[in-house]
């Protein structure tokens, strides 16, 4: 099983690339979340990796068909 | 990978970049409220703070949302590197404050790395 993590880079000019690896589904939200919240302005650049978007067993999506969210 | 966010250098917690800007030689002044502040020529930024660093002709200003207004005009080049070296010391700490938080109420594990590039990493183990 791959190790989930947060890579958090702090680039030399002061700018901050918060990166999740090893997470499925929606959960690498919840992880980053903390940091995430130290910069309510936002980023305006958020890209989502295939694997976010892959269905897990503990995610309830009604109205989909089983197995399958966001 | 599951996503990747980036956020541009901002200042939200005035203490904390006070201390950090101090450090680097600078000068650092609160607002009761907004207030104008001159850049260069007739150029105004309204900001709640403004600090100015060593070598710097004109000083940076934070805005209400933490913003950052700044003209580097007339200053040596290589004065740049100091507000990069503050935004990243800033950085740097205001992190690492909230993954030791973290790490108090979840089972994670981090260590920072200083990369050759500059850069510094935070790797949060889960």
């Amino acid at each position: 099983m791959e190790q989930k993590k947060v890579l958090v880079t702090i680039a030399r000019d002061g700018s901050v690339k918060v990166e999740a690896e090893g997470f499925h589904g929606k959960s690498c939200e919840e992880a980053t979340a903390f940091i995430e919240r130290l910069f309510p302005n936002g980023s305006g650049n958020k890209t989502y990796k295939p694997e976010y978007y892959e269905a897990v067993n503990d995610e309830v999506c009604p109205g989909l068909p089983n197995g399958y969210c966001g | 990978m599951s996503h990747n966010s980036t956020f541009p250098a901002s200042i939200l917690e005035i203490d904390l970049a006070k201390r950090i800007i101090e450090q680097h030689g600078g000068t650092f002044e609160l607002y009761d409220k907004v207030t104008p502040v001159t850049l260069y020529g007739e150029n105004t930024a309204q900001g709640i703070a403004k600090f100015h660093l060593p070598g710097w002709r004109y000083p940076c200003v934070i805005t209400q949302k933490g913003e950052l207004i700044y003209d580097h005009f007339g200053s040596r080049a290589e004065t740049m590197d100091t507000l990069r070296s503050v935004m990243q010391t800033y950085n740097d700490e205001l992190i690492m404050g909230a993954v030791a938080q973290q790490a108090q109420n979840e089972n994670i594990h981090y260590y920072r790395e200083e990369m050759p590039n500059g850069d510094i990493q935070l790797v949060i183990n889960y």
